[in-house]
């Protein structure tokens, strides 16, 4: 017996200098992400507060974005906002107008290259969300109109082929953009996208995707790591040396579904 | 005629004076019926006078019509075929023009590329036309202004005296059309006969780039040439470089010769595009063209190569983009080699990284290699990385290295070809720290940092931006190495504060080493005090400027506003000066020699200043060829520079050849304005035409009766009879 202890002690002398090694590096790893969401007066800014939860060790795991572990909560009140360049707006009911300041303060993120993912958790049409974040866009950009993003936009290759357009709810089969500064600015989703992540602490799914249960959940889950990248990457994945990759596994994806 | 002109008002006073008569007649007796009607009578004419009548006189008579006589000065006026072109209009205006005088009112005007008015023995008197173009187009419109306003009233026209080798400016038909007056037209010179092979035009860009294909396309007309066999040739600075043969179509066609032509160097070139003249020929000197073509370096293509997703590759790219001279192609890092996919391969996007054709082969295609928060440790051997050197120090590739967690020395680059070429020393890839604290970076003095050329502005401005966060520390800077920006506490081994951005010149390359990979935080922070984030993407253009050798970053350039001028024009020649940090210099000494196309030089210390670091000066081109330009600008007694540039001054145009008269486009200037076109030699009809053409006029004069003093006299004598009745009848 004392022999095994002796030969574990032995083993774990030389292990643990390469586990500490592990983490030292780590613990040097420059996060390149944050995911910072808006606070905002009055309505629910905050409809699926464990998403992140959910999504950080996906993206960790699976992806070469490292993230920040902890949520960023962020209010118009101050200049926060600057230090990000991707914002998240989630809610399920109706809001007050913002003021002028924190409009203008938008409208600057924006002009800066900014980014803003917006989820209507409501997973309805014409929700009481829905109707306030036009009336907020309509007035940050009066000149731009919410437009459907077309299936041919980056966001629908930056890391999964094509991923569908849905999330806890199937409302819209399509996701809508203000294209503003050579990007699309403002992403849109009425599905619910960030409902998908959310866990309880025994991993289990807090909500029900409908109608199509959980491969619903998993395109929508694929549809959100392609909106982060595309935060992170623009266009990249429109360049020519991806076309032929794209095309060619499109073909495959079709002859797989039988449709595309 | 009496006409009256009342307010209407006064109206109402007439019914009135009726009233107060037949009240007079029905109720008084015969003395006071008297008084009374004197009464009336006096405001009856009081009435009259209120309707403030007028006298109108109406007279006709015939009118002379107003002809606006345009002759063409140009030098092609000049030219003689079967008969002098300019001194058969000299004949023309000595006879049968000047029977119009008689019915017509005519005013003389001399056009070439300008109008000017003249009078008729002015135009008599010359005798060799020597205007360098024939801008008919122009002259209509300047005549539109001039005289059609004034003329269209009395129904004028206009007589175009030219043999219409119309060279320069727009279109001249539709100018025509717009008019609104008929514009007559007798065509000068002979009418072709025989054949004619033309090169009416060569079809080719200004701009050209650098080992990239250029097309010049010959527009070829023949006339009476039809099945003939061309050989047409194209020319580089006088030496052949291609010829070809074509067979010519109808008449009316044009026949379309084509060449291409791969660019080896930059700068203007001059070609010329010729057609081998034949025998029999009427015209041999419009047979060939030169046109000139400024070479541009090809776009500059990057290779960026990112080891992560991240915001500095975004916002990067945008500002990449945003420059239409830069071609971006790049890799992502998307998924580490440690990453689990938990779906098939098919449902990405993810290509296999290149890495061993990238770094043996293709980057020597690329004019800049960006590597950012990129470790080679994962995907090839430290010996590839020679090719790195290769391509700054042989190829004259700029290489960029930007900083993160897997850059430098945390990248394992310490001790491998890379570190070379590095203008900073690195630690080993154990000892090398990432260090997370915030910090403002310090900008050294340096025209990259500069980023207002109003002075003061630009302190303002870095003091504005935020602090990175997260930077590679570096040993120091090694010698010959600029830094452009330091931690503005933190010093290295040499006791000087950190580099954090540095560049030198390696080799016949450039690199660039910056500490940190997010310098994004600018854009979001600047745009967050209300000013735009117009600054981040000027930085990141003046260090890839300087890292390519843009012409940009000259302190002083010198350069024509128009690189190509023709003779007798005025050449503006514009000198821009910045001091050593980029700022506009407004008391510069500008010494700017001009060397004529004779080799004749001249220098000029009188250039004026016209802002934003431009001197101006205002040259006269009176020689063809072409004229180099050297400028040297000193402040105080310090050279601020040296500068070159040239342009060339063009002499031949058609009006050295067009002997003939362009009777096409002088009918079509007719029938578009409902004028008449006449050739000179048949004079005589259309002379008749225009005589015919007088018009009768109409005038009317007015002359007030309300202000004759006999009114006043008559109205005087009524009052004075009425008081005399009413003193004799005892009514006072």
């Amino acid at each position: 017996m004392k022999k095994y202890l002796l030969s574990l002690l032995i083993v774990l002398l030389f292990v643990a200098p390469l586990f500490c090694q592990a983490a030292g590096q780590k613990e040097k790893r420059l996060e390149n992400f944050s995911f910072a969401q808006l606070k905002y007066p009055g309505g629910n800014w905050d409809p699926n507060p464990l998403a992140w939860e959910g999504l950080y060790p996906f993206l960790t795991g699976v992806t070469n974005i490292h993230p920040e572990k902890e949520r960023r909560v962020l209010e118009l009140s101050n200049m926060e906002i600057f230090e990000h360049s991707f914002i998240v707006i989630s809610g399920d009911s109706g809001f007050p107008p913002f003021t002028e300041g924190e409009e203008q303060k938008l409208r600057w993120f924006f002009d800066g290259g900014g980014i803003c993912f917006i989820d209507d958790a409501t997973g309805i049409l014409n929700s009481g969300f829905d109707k306030s974040i036009r009336r907020e866009l309509k007035k940050i950009f009066p000149t731009q109109e919410l437009n459907k993003i077309p299936f041919e936009h980056a966001i629908f290759y930056a890391f999964h082929l094509k991923p569908a357009v849905t999330g806890t709810q199937e409302a819209a089969a399509y996701l809508e953009g203000i294209e503003y500064n050579n990007q699309t600015t403002v992403i849109y989703s009425r599905n619910d996208l960030l409902g998908v992540w959310a866990t309880d602490r025994l991993g289990n799914p807090v909500k029900k995707c409908t109608p199509g249960g959980e491969l619903q959940r998993l395109e929508a889950k694929k549809l959100a790591v392609n909106i982060l990248m595309y935060g992170l990457t623009g266009t990249y994945k429109l360049d020519a040396m991806h076309r032929n990759n794209i095309i060619n596994k499109l073909k495959y994806k079709t002859l797989l579904n039988g449709k595309e | 005629m009496i006409k009256f002109e009342f307010t209407y008002w006064i109206l109402v006073f007439i019914p009135a004076a009726f009233g107060s008569v037949w009240l007079i007649l029905r109720f008084l007796d015969r003395r006071k019926r008297t008084i009374a009607l004197l009464r009336a009578m006096i405001y009856l004419v009081l009435i009259f006078l209120l309707l403030q009548p007028v006298l109108v006189r109406i007279e006709k008579k015939l009118k002379k019509t107003p002809l606006a006589v345009l002759v063409d000065v140009s030098k092609s006026m000049d030219l003689k075929f079967s008969f002098h072109k300019y001194s058969r209009v000299k004949n023309l205006l000595k006879g049968p023009l000047d029977k119009l005088s008689g019915s017509h009112e005519l005013s003389f005007y001399a056009f070439s590329s300008g109008i000017s008015r003249v009078t008729k023995e002015e135009l008599l008197k010359l005798d060799n036309p020597k205007g360098e173009f024939t801008d008919i187009g122009g002259v209509l419109n300047l005549a539109k202004e001039e005289i059609a306003g004034k003329a269209s009233s009395n129904g004028g026209a206009i007589l175009l005296i030219t043999d219409g080798n119309h060279n320069a400016g727009p279109e001249p038909v539709e100018f025509a059309k717009s008019l609104g007056l008929p514009v007559s037209v007798i065509g000068i010179g002979d009418l072709k006969t025989g054949f004619d092979i033309e090169l009416k035009n060569v079809l080719s860009s200004e701009i050209a780039f650098r080992n990239i294909k250029s097309t010049f396309t010959g527009v070829i007309n023949g006339f009476n040439a039809q099945g003939r066999l061309v050989r047409v040739v194209l020319k580089k600075e006088g030496a052949e470089i291609e010829a070809k043969t074509a067979v010519l179509g109808k008449a009316g066609t044009e026949t379309l010769v084509s060449f291409e032509y791969l660019p080896k160097e930059t700068g203007l070139l001059k070609f010329e595009l010729s057609i081998v003249p034949q025998n029999g020929e009427i015209n041999k000197q419009n047979n060939r063209r030169e046109f000139f073509v400024r070479v541009l370096k090809e776009k500059v293509r990057l290779l960026y190569i990112s080891g992560s997703p991240n915001y500095e590759y975004r916002f990067l790219r945008q500002v990449l983009n945003n420059n239409p001279n830069y071609e971006v192609v790049t890799f992502i890092i998307l998924r580490g080699l440690g990453d689990v996919l938990p779906f098939p391969e098919s449902e990405y996007t993810l290509i296999p990284f290149p890495v061993y054709e990238i770094f043996t082969k293709e980057i020597f295609n690329y004019d800049v290699l960006i590597m950012e928060n990129f470790s080679y440790r994962s995907y090839l051997p430290p010996e590839l990385l020679k090719s790195i050197n290769d391509f700054v120090e042989k190829a004259g590739g700029a290489f960029v290295m930007l900083g993160g967690p897997e850059a430098f020395g945390s990248g394992g680059y310490k001790n491998t070809a890379v570190e070379n070429i590095l203008p900073v020393e690195l630690y080993d890839a154990g000892e090398e720290q990432f260090i997370k604290e915030p910090f403002r970076v310090k900008p050294a003095k340096h025209p990259i940092n500069m980023l207002s050329e109003v002075k003061g502005e630009n302190e303002e401005i870095w003091a504005q931006l935020p602090e990175l966060k997260g930077f590679n520390r570096f040993m120091k800077a090694k010698p010959g190495a600029v830094v452009l920006g330091t931690h503005p506490v933190l010093k290295g081994s040499d006791g000087n504060y950190l580099p954090v951005t540095a560049v030198w010149q390696k080799g016949k390359g450039r690199v660039l080493a910056m500490a940190a990979n997010n310098t994004w935080r600018w854009s979001m922070w600047l745009a967050g005090t209300g000013k735009g984030s117009y600054s981040y993407g000027r930085y990141w253009q003046q260090l890839f400027n300087w890292l390519i050798s843009a012409p940009d970053v000259k302190q002083i350039i010198v350069a024509p506003e128009r690189p190509v001028c023709r003779q007798g024009e005025e050449i503006k020649i514009l000198v821009t000066v910045l001091d050593e940090f980029y700022q506009y210099e407004e008391s510069a000494a500008v010494a700017l020699s001009v060397i004529d196309p004779n080799g004749k030089t001249q220098t000029f210390n009188n250039l004026i200043y016209s802002g934003n670091g431009v001197y101006e000066l205002l040259l006269p081109a009176e020689l063809a060829g072409r004229y180099i330009f050297n400028a040297s600008v000193e402040k105080g007694s310090k050279l601020l520079g040296l500068a070159s540039n040239f342009a060339t001054v063009n002499a031949a145009t058609s009006e050295d050849y067009d002997i003939f008269q362009n009777e096409k486009l002088l009918k079509e200037l007719a029938a578009a304005s409902s004028g008449a076109y006449c050739d000179s030699g048949n004079i005589g009809d259309f002379v008749l035409k225009l005589k015919s053409s007088q018009i009768e006029s109409i005038s009317q004069t007015k002359a007030p009766v309300y202000d004759s003093p006999l009114f006043f006299v008559v109205i005087i004598v009524f009052l004075a009879i009425e008081w005399y009745l009413r003193r004799i009848s005892g009514l006072l």
